[in-house]
């Protein structure tokens, strides 16, 4: 054989088991993503509120039939109702203002005149306002005397009086009607002077502003 | 022709067969031994979804979820998020987080220390949380497990954790998935994760404003040792010179229908040791210093369960 031969076939021999073997290694630190969209639930305040109401003044006590019902209440209001149609349940804040109309001599007092002696023309006016399963407002139970922690005496100051969370209004069913408890019923009660030292004239009355400030109900 | 002469063959033969029965290094005198290896790639398999979907939510209005409820929260997913491991190995989770936002939008860290029921810009703290569970592969897709599950899930139970914002970084904590059983996730192998934090609540938010967040999962052989209970020790710190014991005291806490009993080890005997006082378990104290006990339980699923504490003790 020749030399040289023989010499590469053993170098070669010898390369062979020199050789580390070539693997190709798996990628293990591989990295998986999740891309995540927030959206922003904005909550919808819808809420049906009557545009008027009607109020009486009764300080003689007289039957009176109002919406069937009858009365010898002295502050008559025909109960109105607000509806909360929003997808969420929502706290409400009253302010009422009372005005005096023009011509009467009357005013409004802060406390009832049941126990007072006066014989100024006055009344004591306050509102209240209760929750309700049904838009029938003859359906809810009043309170049956003023109570300062819920209701809200009616003045003629320029700012009038307010109450923060007066009512929670439950958010609409899934099928999007009024829930039991969507509903808010409100009045006017009180009580006057019944026979004041200037009778009560026709010219007597007041006009109320009710303004209603609707926010989502906060779970934090 | 010439014949070669016998002799120089066989000479030529001999070196031959010397060379060749030599390992590398090929021409060393002494005899050697090759060595050979090779890599095994590990199947790497997991399941993580590719998209998932958040609401910032500043009133923390009730989302449902199915029949479940999440109420109080003021960011979070609206779907469970899970990770299955069917590896064949169990696996370390890491998690790098960034996020993009719409105009007028901010991530913020915990640390801008921003007061969310006051402030009235559209400030977000939105936090990547992760965590174990006991789901398998049966229940990480079964609804009615998985949604009840992800709305009772409590932030101080996150095994991950890390601010979202516009600047990329990494989630801190331990998540350890455990290895798959043939090929499918396991109880211990199954983690939750969503997006959970505060929005400012007085600012006037529209239902365009929205954020995208991007959680960059890595994953790596690890060491699948998950808690065995926990120390309820009176003290953990004892004295030379005053109180120099306490008794062990140890609740496991397995898995239902994991049973197992506690073997408990001290890292430094020097330090403290325990041992047995009229009967009760105690940790005593030798010399001052600090030593780790651990409570090791291995289960009866094969599982080895850990848990530490350690103590310090005076001079």
């Amino acid at each position: 054989m020749n030399r040289k031969r023989l010499f590469c076939a053993v170098l070669a021999l010898v390369l062979l088991f020199s050789a580390q073997p070539a693997t190709a290694a798996a990628e293990l630190w591989d990295t998986y993503s999740t891309t995540i969209t927030a959206s922003c639930k904005v909550p919808t305040i819808k809420v049906t509120v009557p545009s008027t109401g009607q109020v009486y003044l009764n300080p003689l006590k007289l039957t009176v039939f109002i919406n069937g019902e009858s009365t010898s209440d002295q502050i008559i209001s025909a109960p109105c109702c607000i509806a909360n149609e929003s997808d969420i349940p929502i706290t409400v804040d009253v302010t009422v203002t009372g005005a005096v109309n023009e011509g009467s001599d009357m005013t409004l007092v802060a406390s009832s005149t049941q126990d007072s002696e006066s014989t100024d023309k006055s009344a004591f006016i306050y509102f209240e306002m209760q929750s309700a399963d049904t838009d029938d407002p003859n359906d809810v139970t009043w309170d049956s005397e003023y109570d300062s922690s819920k209701h809200i005496i009616v003045d003629t100051s320029a700012a009038g009086q307010s109450k923060e969370n007066i009512l929670t209004l439950s958010a609409i069913t899934p099928e999007g009607a009024v829930a039991a408890g969507g509903y808010g019923a409100f009045r006017l009660a009180g009580d006057a002077v019944e026979t004041p030292a200037n009778v009560w004239t026709s010219q007597d009355g007041i006009s109320v502003e009710v303004a209603f400030t609707f926010t989502p109900l906060s779970y934090i | 022709m010439k014949i070669m002469n016998l002799k120089r063959f066989g000479s030529v033969a001999l070196a031959g067969a010397m060379a060749m029965s030599m390992a590398v290094p090929a021409f060393a005198a002494n005899q050697s031994v090759v060595v050979s290896g090779s890599y095994t790639p590990i199947d790497l398999r997991v399941v993580v979804p590719t998209t998932g979907t958040a609401i910032i939510n500043p009133y923390g209005l009730p989302i449902q979820i199915g029949d479940a409820t999440i109420s109080g929260q003021q960011i979070t997913t609206s779907a469970p998020l899970v990770i299955q491991n069917r590896s064949a190995v169990a696996l370390s989770v890491s998690a790098s987080l960034s996020a993009t936002t719409s105009t007028g939008v901010t991530l913020e860290p915990a640390s801008a220390s921003t007061d969310y029921t006051t402030a009235t810009d559209k400030k977000l703290h939105v936090v990547f949380e992760a965590f174990t569970s006991e789901l398998d592969a049966n229940t990480a897709t079964d609804n009615d497990t998985l949604r009840p599950l992800f709305a009772a899930l409590n932030s101080d139970d996150a095994a991950l954790s890390g601010d979202v914002t516009t600047t990329a970084a990494d989630a801190t904590g331990s998540l350890v998935l455990r290895e798959a059983n043939d090929g499918e996730a396991q109880r211990g192998g199954v983690a939750l994760f969503r997006l959970s934090g505060e929005a400012a609540k007085k600012a006037t938010w529209e239902a365009t404003d929205t954020f995208e967040a991007t959680i960059a999962f890595t994953f790596e052989p690890g060491e699948y040792s998950p808690s065995a209970g926990a120390f309820e020790l009176a003290t953990t710190s004892l004295s030379m010179s005053g109180t120099d014991r306490t008794p062990l005291v140890f609740t496991p806490a397995l898995p239902d229908g994991v049973t197992g009993t506690p073997v408990f080890t001290s890292s430094d005997e020097a330090v403290v040791k325990i041992v047995d006082v009229s009967g009760v378990e105690t940790v005593r104290a030798y010399s001052a210093g600090t030593a780790t006990l651990t409570a090791t339980i291995t289960g009866s699923d094969g599982v080895t369960y850990t848990s530490t504490v350690d103590i310090t003790v005076a001079s």
